[in-house]
């Protein structure tokens, strides 16, 4: 199955950590930084976090939610959400991969 | 280091769609010399992959010969050689209703206006001057390499009123070249 986030190049990363990130909940930018950071131990630059957020705001993987004030939450989308499911799945078949051959070696 | 300069290195249409909530995230902390090279390569990428640079669609666009790699130009220009067109189409219209259809009031009371020599030349280079004004902005020069050959293509980039515009001037200008020939051949 081709991985959703395969074409996304070096940006595949952030945006599967921003997809993560908006598993939990709706989130504006700030907040994604530090549930990434958080999460990874890693701290996203601006730039890193709004090309991600560009490029799965146009693939229809998440989406702004209506809010009065300047900060623009996102949410995931019914697409994202698959999207997600299916990097994760596999994700979790190298992993799986890589531990049974660690623990035969 | 001052985000909101980084930021302005953004295209138009992303800043358009992202630049008040990354001026909010900017504001919530001092930006690292790293967070400002991760904005200089952020807004580089912005230019160079154009499914990036998101926003609200552009204006319809006409081409002549060419694929659009820009934004169509504001409507400014094309409104001041809009504004060039009326004194030579008030000089037409007058013209053509004297000597199309014998209603001569309008041009014999603007007569001595219209040969005061000054008036004569505005009037007959307004529409040269609408036509470039209208034309050169809408001018793209696109140069792009395949497969070893370097192919160049100029194109229009305008829409319909800039078209309208240049269009008319372009008749005007005919016009007054044609009147020019007879009075002169």
């Amino acid at each position: 199955m081709p991985e959703p986030l395969g074409d996304f190049g070096r940006h595949s990363e952030p945006a599967l950590l921003v997809l993560v990130s908006l598993a939990e909940k709706p989130k504006h930018g700030y907040s994604m930084m530090d549930d990434i950071e958080r999460l990874t131990g890693t701290r996203l630059g601006p730039g890193t976090l709004y090309g991600a957020i560009a490029r799965l705001e146009g693939r229809g993987f998440i989406a702004k939610v209506e809010a009065t004030d300047r900060r623009k939450p996102y949410r995931l989308t019914p697409a994202g959400e698959d999207a997600l499911s299916t990097q994760l799945a596999g994700l979790q078949a190298v992993v799986s991969a890589g531990l049974k051959r660690i623990a035969t070696a | 280091m001052k985000s909101s300069i980084l930021i302005r290195l953004y295209p138009r249409r992303w800043r358009a769609r992202y630049e008040d909530e990354m001026r909010e995230l900017l504001e919530e902390g001092p930006v690292s010399v790293r967070d400002g090279l991760d904005l200089l390569r952020g807004a580089l990428e912005a230019h160079l992959i154009r499914d990036l640079a998101l926003g609200p669609e552009p204006r319809r666009q006409t081409t002549l010969g060419g694929v659009m790699e820009h934004p169509l130009p504001t409507r400014r220009s094309a409104t001041v050689a809009g504004l060039f067109l009326c004194l030579p189409a008030t000089f037409l219209l007058s013209v053509t209703m004297k000597y199309g259809f014998g209603y001569d009031t309008v041009f014999d009371s603007l007569e001595s206006f219209w040969t005061f020599k000054p008036i004569e030349y505005i009037t007959v280079l307004s529409p040269l001057a609408a036509l470039l004004l209208s034309v050169v902005p809408a001018l793209r020069a696109t140069v792009e390499r395949e497969g070893g050959v370097v192919k160049g293509a100029l194109v229009l980039q305008a829409g319909a009123a800039r078209i309208a515009v240049a269009a008319v001037s372009f008749g005007m200008l005919f016009l007054f070249f044609v009147y020019f020939l007879t009075e002169n051949f």
